[in-house]
């Protein structure tokens, strides 16, 4: 696996390639946000751990991510503080952003993708609130525990560190 | 009883080195913290043996206690245990005791000159140890099943694969960590 600038992290995968809501395909030059729900996640320098990318969501649910070019800030931040808990008390702490090629730039020693990353509305969902501007990342394929480990330390390597939400 | 043998169970290596903590003087640490594999004479005023203690062929300051440096990340990661479902957001779960029992029996094994981690915790249970130097990384990543999965990115390459904690870390783990 590395993470190149390499022509398949300009194309889309099949998964990719159809838009499931209204604000159509994430394109290659789009941020992602990932929410930080707890200051855990965060090293001394501001800069995140991996725990903030579960294996589990990774390889099989689906890691939450969100499109900040779609959210104005108070609503990013509305979304966020629903992710974070149902309680008003608990909010969350920031995003840390991603690059779509950057992420769509993991790839195989094959040269296939490791990741896809794909538009997911959020729509009448029972926890939180809808959500148009959500998204999805995904293990392409199943893959053994230590690639998705793989996964996710290229990815700490890869989103920016976090952004606070201002009070 | 707290002995490190090639024959305890990770959770009973980790009790050890939080013994080996309690021992040195708790929270306050590090004085009497000793490096790995050192044994010493009991200084003066040592509590009484337990007799738990007494009736075992090995002293407790016999026993292999983790490195001063690895104090820290072994309290972050004993204080994960704390944590209860939904802390990391709406569907997040408390972490696996036995996730947390691997990393801290995994950390008392770690050589001493290997950089100290610090710890990681994820929503669906799991726990890592974790290095960053610049662009170099190494995630050390501690399944519900025991199973233990690493990727290191070091000076020396990639390097990944996964196993079952039991008495050893993979020599070419321990080697690659060396080289962040």
């Amino acid at each position: 696996m590395a993470l190149t600038e390499e022509p398949a992290s300009q194309s889309y995968c099949s998964c990719e390639a159809i838009a499931h809501g209204t604000l159509g395909l994430i394109e290659p030059s789009e941020m992602v946000a990932r929410v930080v729900c707890d200051p855990r996640h965060l090293r001394k320098d501001g800069s995140i751990k991996p725990g903030v990318f579960p294996p589990l969501h990774i390889a099989k649910k689906g890691l939450s991510l969100m499109r900040p070019r779609h959210l104005t800030c108070d609503e990013l931040k509305i979304h966020s503080n629903a992710v974070a808990a149902h309680d008003d008390r608990d909010t969350a702490v920031g995003v840390i952003e991603c690059r779509a090629s950057i992420i769509r730039a993991l790839i195989e020693t094959d040269g296939t993708r490791s990741v896809c990353l794909f538009d997911d509305p959020v729509i009448d969902d029972p926890v939180v609130p809808d959500n148009l501007a959500h998204a999805l990342l995904i293990a392409a394929k199943e893959v053994p525990e230590e690639d998705v480990t793989e996964i996710r330390t290229r990815l700490v390597l890869a989103f920016s560190a976090l952004r606070r939400f201002a009070d | 009883m707290f002995q490190v043998s090639r024959k305890l169970s990770p959770t009973t290596f980790a009790a050890a080195g939080l013994t080996a903590l309690i021992y040195a003087g708790g929270t306050a640490l590090p004085a009497g913290i000793v490096p790995e594999q050192r044994e010493q004479i009991a200084p003066r005023g040592t509590p009484r043996l337990s007799e738990q203690f007494a009736n075992s062929r090995e002293r407790p300051w016999t026993r292999k206690v983790i490195p001063i440096a690895f104090a820290d990340p072994y309290r972050e990661m004993l204080s994960f245990k704390k944590l209860v479902d939904g802390w990391d957001g709406v569907g997040s779960e408390r972490l696996f005791d036995r996730s947390v029992n691997s990393a801290l029996a995994f950390l008392a094994m770690l050589p001493d000159d290997v950089p100290a981690p610090e710890a990681s915790a994820s929503g669906d249970g799991t726990v890592d140890w974790f290095w960053r130097h610049g662009q170099h990384a190494a995630t050390v990543t501690f399944h519900k099943n025991g199973r233990v999965a690493y990727f290191v990115l070091s000076g020396k390459g990639p390097e990944k694969d996964a196993f079952e904690l039991t008495n050893e870390i993979p020599p070419k783990l321990v080697e690659s960590l060396r080289w962040l």
